[in-house]
């Protein structure tokens, strides 16, 4: 039977033999995790330019050993490797981070599926000298359009260097934030 | 039979309702998961009495704990209860690999998983309170045969239905080399129905994939038209032309029209 792990570490896509169905499958949904992770990061990709594939296998190898879920926080863990497993934390300015936080958020933004209790999400990424706190709060309303907010009116920087998320579960970003490190 | 179109989001509704000002659609198919956030009787006061049916993707519901998938189903639930959907139909794909999420669906295991999938589709069914139609799979390994069983008992055994999905079968078909007349086994009992364009992968060797981006091919069209001579009537049946990207109305029109030719043939009259 098919390996359906091959869909998310390229390792265990590459057992298959070339040219065979298999890899083509496999390939075909690398290339679309690629396009899940990347699409929404035009400065990263700039950033990384030829460099970026191999960001991607290394990134899908190491997710894979940690068994990462890979649900909507997985930007926040690509930005997370980024910045304590590789040498690119050095290069990544604030307009990057911004990237990964908010196709992480987009992602969580969208669906409504799952976690239905939770109305607002927030994340921080605190390897910045000043930690990046952006906000989102679900859609209420058939003709709303989701929307991003950077909170900057509170002081974060009494968080360790990381990358946290917040849930809310009223429409609002007032009052006391529950911070949980990402896990990893 | 009633034509529809797919709304994937309530930015898809302008063109829907352009297409139904036309009179060239009688109902629209929700993707649930993108409208369940609101107020069902919001959505009922803005498409009036348009019949509609409901899709969901990401129920997940063999692989969402009990208790959260009995949450859902009290909020569909309600949205049944308010819609009066035509069908309800889902999937039976994998969301995930040992806990891990797909953004790339794979296919259950048709021969070892099938008592575990009735199981799952008979409780599902029992929560919703409802006959389920489930879609066939767009298989790219060669799975037609295993999913052709699977599907018959599965009807036979749970109650459920199948949302016959036209372009899946062809697909899995050209995927396999199996041949695509052996789907009309299904044609007999397959009252509700999907029907998209597809794309070929640049990988080698190529696949052809479930895309929703282009017009339906002249082969799904053909075999629509086959499909419905062995069925022997377009009476209280339905189909949707599904379109996720490139929601072009032009296009969309010409897939109508094929459609629409393909059931006056059957029936000599649009029923």
């Amino acid at each position: 039977m098919f390996d359906l792990k091959s869909f998310i570490c390229p390792q265990i896509a590459r057992k298959y033999p070339e040219f065979s169905k298999e890899r083509a499958l496999a390939t075909f949904a690398l290339r679309r995790q690629w396009h899940l992770i990347f699409d929404d990061l035009p400065h990263v990709i700039q950033l990384m330019n030829g460099k970026i594939d191999a960001v991607f296998d290394d990134f899908l190898v190491w997710a894979e050993k940690r068994k990462l879920t890979m649900d909507w926080k997985l930007h926040l863990y690509v930005l997370y490797w980024l910045n304590t497993h590789t040498q690119w934390h050095v290069l990544l300015k604030e307009i990057h981070h911004r990237e990964f936080i908010l196709a992480s958020l987009s992602r969580w933004g969208s669906n409504y599926m799952d976690n239905r209790n939770i109305v607002g999400m927030i994340a921080c990424s605190s390897f910045l000298e000043a930690p990046l706190v952006i906000g989102m709060l679900k859609k209420r309303q058939y003709e709303e359009s989701m929307k991003a907010d950077v909170l900057k009116s509170k002081n974060f920087s009494f968080l360790k260097a990381g990358i946290y998320i917040a849930q809310l579960s009223h429409y609002s970003y007032m009052g006391e934030l529950l911070w949980h490190p990402l896990e990893h | 039979m009633k034509i529809g179109i797919n709304l994937t989001s309530p930015k898809s509704v302008s063109i829907a309702s352009k297409l139904l000002e036309m009179k060239v659609i009688d109902f629209y198919e929700l993707l649930l998961d993108n409208f369940i956030f609101c107020d069902p009787y919001m959505i009922r006061d803005k498409f009036g009495d348009i019949p509609v049916s409901f899709h969901i993707m990401f129920s997940k519901f063999m692989e969402r704990n009990s208790k959260d998938l009995e949450a859902l189903s009290v909020r569909i639930k309600h949205w049944i209860h308010v819609l009066k959907p035509i069908y309800i139909s889902d999937h039976i794909a994998k969301f995930s690999v040992d806990g891990r999420s797909l953004i790339f669906l794979g296919e259950v295991n048709y021969k070892k998983e099938f008592t575990k999938v009735k199981d799952y589709v008979q409780a599902w069914q029992d929560l919703l309170g409802e006959k389920i139609y489930f879609e066939n799979f767009p298989s790219f390994i060669d799975y037609d045969a295993e999913q052709i069983d699977f599907l018959d008992r599965l009807k036979s055994e749970t109650g459920c239905g199948i949302l016959f999905d036209l372009s899946n079968a062809v697909i899995a078909s050209k995927n396999s080399q199996y041949a695509l007349s052996q789907w009309l086994s299904m044609a007999s009992d397959s009252k509700h129905f999907h029907i998209a364009g597809y794309c070929e992968s640049d990988t080698e060797p190529k696949l052809w994939m479930d895309s929703h981006d282009c017009s339906i091919s002249p082969e799904t069209i053909d075999f629509f038209g086959e499909f419905l001579k062995y069925s022997g009537s377009c009476v209280d049946k339905s189909i949707i032309i599904e379109r996720d990207s490139k929601i072009e109305l032009n296009s969309l029109l010409l897939d109508i029209a094929k459609v629409r030719g393909e059931i006056y043939q059957m029936d000599g009259l649009y029923v």
